[in-house]
């Protein structure tokens, strides 16, 4: 058996939607519609496709997707971005705390342009977070204070690395019924829609 | 106001959005098995629950908890708890061996602790989670399911008066199953016969031992 999470899929993807999914329950009174909302987790849901391929590449993404083993297995997936963002060497400047969903990053240069922009993916760990909002510029030290979601699920100490150039994800697919492709008349393997999810 | 209902508490559930979570201790003969559905390891300090302080809650060692039943009470009595846990690739100990022993589990000792999260003012500080208490009773009954789709471990917890009342039909002489080292209980029979020497044996004999 491999080891999880193995690589990306073999072919580049044609289409992608990345969603967030979050576990939440509401109560609402049926009087007034005042409502309390009980938020437990949030996922990553991912939706693609590949693009039409010939059979014999189809055969290796075919392998691809078998060899993750249904629902066991894993692999890395890198988010297509407008803007594939260059940022190196930037830390935690503080901790950052489970549950919660804002930190202090350093490794600018004083006052110096933050670079980020809102809906960037970043890696803390291989959490994949999304900026919600960030400063434009650094301030004196050389922070910059990124607020971002889902909420992070473990407490990473300061000055652990943040990943603003390679964002991934782990993902796993969504069921564990077979995926494969449908060969046309002419030749060509369409594998339809594949769903996953975040590999918690 | 109700004890230990501060200020804190009720700012936190009745704010628009609440994160909630629930722990459990279950006291297994072999091991203690502490859980929570919360996504990291936690570790609650300074509650002043002895049964919580100190100790780690796991999100995924022991299995992951799936579901946590209703917690009915009326006048009658607490009904009964459920709480499911999925079986991991690796059951721990305590889950193996209760599969087997009825005496692993039963009228042994589980507490579950509501556990609300407090968001601080600063973005950047740490949240605080705060516990209460929402049932301690004793392990009563084991369900294990594998139907091929699902691989569940479901353990109730009756009520506290569940451990001395006749639904496990526990006495004092069941004393070393809630403690193994304790022996104190064996000497009900001697008591009982007031201290006379066995008819069969003429010995004043406890568990292979002379006390005279």
């Amino acid at each position: 058996m491999p080891t999880y999470p193995i690589s990306p899929p073999p072919a580049s993807v044609a289409t992608q939607k990345l969603v967030l999914n979050r576990r939440q329950s509401v109560a609402q009174s049926s009087f007034t519609y005042v409502q309390s909302t009980v938020q437990t987790a949030s996922q990553w849901q991912l939706e693609f496709t590949f693009p039409v391929m010939r059979a014999s590449k189809a055969e290796s993404v075919a392998a691809w997707i078998n060899s993750l083993y249904g629902q066991i297995g894993s692999f890395l997936y890198y988010p297509r971005q407008s803007f594939t963002s260059a940022l190196t060497g930037r830390n935690l400047a503080k901790a950052g705390y489970a549950y919660g969903s804002a930190i202090n990053a350093t490794g600018w240069t004083a006052n110096g342009a933050s670079g980020l922009r809102l809906g960037q993916y970043f890696n803390i760990g291989n959490q994949l977070l999304q900026i919600t909002s960030a400063a434009a510029s650094a301030d004196g030290s050389g922070q910059v204070l990124i607020e971002f979601q889902p909420e992070l699920r473990e407490t990473f100490a300061a000055g652990t690395a943040i990943n603003f150039a390679t964002p991934s994800i782990p993902l796993r697919l969504t069921t564990s019924d077979g995926q494969g492709y449908t060969l046309t008349p002419d030749k060509l393997a369409d594998f339809g829609t594949l769903q996953a999810a975040e590999a918690v | 106001m109700r004890d230990n209902l501060t200020n804190t508490i009720i700012d936190a559930v009745s704010g628009t959005s609440i994160t909630t979570a629930l722990c459990a201790r279950l006291d297994f003969r072999s091991e203690t098995v502490c859980v929570w559905t919360g996504a990291h390891t936690i570790q609650p300090t300074g509650s002043g629950d002895s049964l919580l302080d100190g100790l780690t809650f796991e999100p995924l060692a022991n299995g992951v908890v799936v579901n946590i039943g209703d917690n009915k009470f009326s006048y009658v009595g607490p009904d009964e708890l459920n709480i499911t846990l999925a079986v991991p690739a690796a059951p721990s100990i305590a889950m193996a061996a209760a599969e087997v022993y009825p005496n692993e589990y039963q009228t042994r000792p589980a507490t579950i602790w509501r556990a609300i999260l407090i968001r601080p003012a600063d973005p950047l500080a740490e949240a605080i989670w705060m516990f209460r208490r929402v049932r301690t009773g004793a392990m009563d009954k084991l369900e294990i399911s594998n139907d091929g789709t699902n691989h569940t471990f479901s353990l109730t917890i009756e009520s506290h008066a569940a451990s001395i009342s006749q639904a496990s039909n526990s006495t004092y002489l069941d004393q070393p199953k809630f403690d193994p080292d304790d022996i104190s209980q064996r000497w009900a029979p001697y008591i009982a016969s007031n201290g006379l020497p066995d008819k069969n044996t003429g010995l004043n004999y406890i568990d292979g031992r002379d006390y005279q």
